[in-house]
């Protein structure tokens, strides 16, 4: 078998096709020319750097849960819209604690004491409901009912509907001009009551830590 | 597996999933070079495939019909894409099994014969490139592969065929620069 007879049966034989007397050929010429060996070599290296090919990275373990969520049209697992939440969800939630808890606080323009078991009630059950937007206005409408004249809690209110209108669309730089503006109610409203043990800021802001599903609902339906 | 996938079970799809993805996120990652197109193209083929899934034809090989989605993916892809980059990392290396894959990750002088190799394989057109990995990498037969590239088996033929002497016209000069390549070829050949 010449060269050039054998360099047209490569493919055939690194395709593993060769069979026969051509096989039995093709090999004893392999054996006598070194060219045709070095050459052959070389393809058959190269096919198996590619076949023992390791180097791929691999897909993250939530790609199939992911993938699951969209193709059956389920909403989308917690993590991903976990950084959004802290965006929104934070500020919200804080938002919701402070109206809840300024409408408990004992003060001078406070409701009647007939009202104060109500508003104790309000304080319990506003951890479970920060997570929604209607919730919170609900929260907040119920508050003012309570206590109709805290001037601290309509200027929460007032601050709150503003924020919230500015985040409609649900976006990520809304969320942080709410939280910046938030922040500086918060405060405002903590000088003026002067709680001495108000918590800390970051905790204020801080995205609510609840177990539940409440809080695990896409950012589009706050 | 599959009509239980086309009745939209979630526990088939699911092992549909699992089954194929890692195979087609390293054919894919390999024609793209970027992990985060190449998951975003992974995603894309199997939300294709579950939406068309009720015209699948269980004769076939559901693992062809994915890579299929895949290629065509791909390619509109990378039309898209500005060239492929060729500043890859080849940092670790794990052999697999024993004999020639492993005599060709575990040295110094085979770390570097790699990346000439896979620097080699990324100038491949996209159809030799396809070609070859699904050759090499996936054990596909020429049949298989003129099917999933949905072109003639003699065209695949001639992709692989082009795709050798391409390597071989690049890595060649190169290999015989350095000595300790070519000492592996001579082992390889004797």
């Amino acid at each position: 078998m010449e060269c050039e007879q054998a360099r047209n049966l490569f493919d055939t034989y690194l395709g593993g096709e060769l069979s026969g007397s051509l096989a039995a050929e093709f090999g004893a010429h392999k054996l006598d020319c070194p060219t045709c060996r070095r050459d052959l070599a070389l393809l058959e290296v190269a096919g198996h750097v590619i076949a023992a090919d390791s180097d791929a990275p691999l897909l993250g373990e939530e790609f199939t849960d992911r993938l699951l969520a969209c193709a059956l049209g389920t909403p989308r697992p917690r993590h991903s819209r976990r950084r959004r939440l802290v965006y929104i969800g934070g500020p919200l939630a804080a938002a919701a604690c402070l109206v809840l808890m300024v409408s408990a606080w004992p003060s001078a323009s406070s409701a009647p004491a007939s009202n104060d078991r109500s508003r104790e009630t309000l304080v319990l059950d506003a951890g479970d409901e920060v997570g929604s937007e209607e919730q919170l206005l609900q929260n907040v409408k119920i508050a003012l009912t309570h206590d109709p004249y805290n001037v601290e809690l309509q200027k929460a209110a007032d601050a709150l509907r503003l924020r919230v209108e500015a985040i409609a669309n649900g976006t990520k730089d809304g969320a942080f001009v709410l939280e910046n503006s938030l922040k500086e109610t918060i405060m405002e409203i903590l000088e003026s009551i002067q709680i001495d043990s108000a918590p800390a800021e970051d905790d204020l802001l801080a995205a609510p830590e609840s177990s539940g599903d409440d809080h695990d609902q896409p950012v589009e339906d706050l | 597996m599959i009509q239980r996938a086309q009745r939209r079970d979630p526990a088939a799809m699911r092992r549909l999933i699992d089954l194929h993805k890692e195979r087609l996120f390293a054919f894919v990652w390999r024609m793209m070079r970027s992990h985060h197109d190449a998951e975003e193209v992974c995603q894309e083929t199997f939300l294709r495939a579950f939406a068309a899934l009720d015209t699948f034809d269980t004769r076939y090989r559901f693992s062809t019909w994915l890579f299929t989605i895949a290629y065509r993916l791909t390619l509109n892809f990378l039309r898209r894409k500005k060239p492929l980059l060729a500043d890859i990392d080849f940092a670790t290396v794990a052999a697999e099994g024993q004999g020639a894959e492993e005599r060709c990750a575990n040295t110094e002088e085979a770390q570097r014969l790699k990346t000439l190799v896979w620097q080699a394989v990324d100038r491949l057109t996209p159809p030799q490139r396809a070609a070859v990995l699904l050759f090499y990498r996936q054990q596909m037969g020429c049949i298989d592969i003129a099917e999933v590239l949905d072109i003639p088996v003699a065209t695949v033929k001639s992709h692989l065929h082009r795709a050798r002497a391409r390597l071989k016209g690049i890595l060649e000069p190169q290999l015989l620069r350095e000595y300790s390549a070519d000492r592996i070829l001579r082992g390889f050949a004797g």
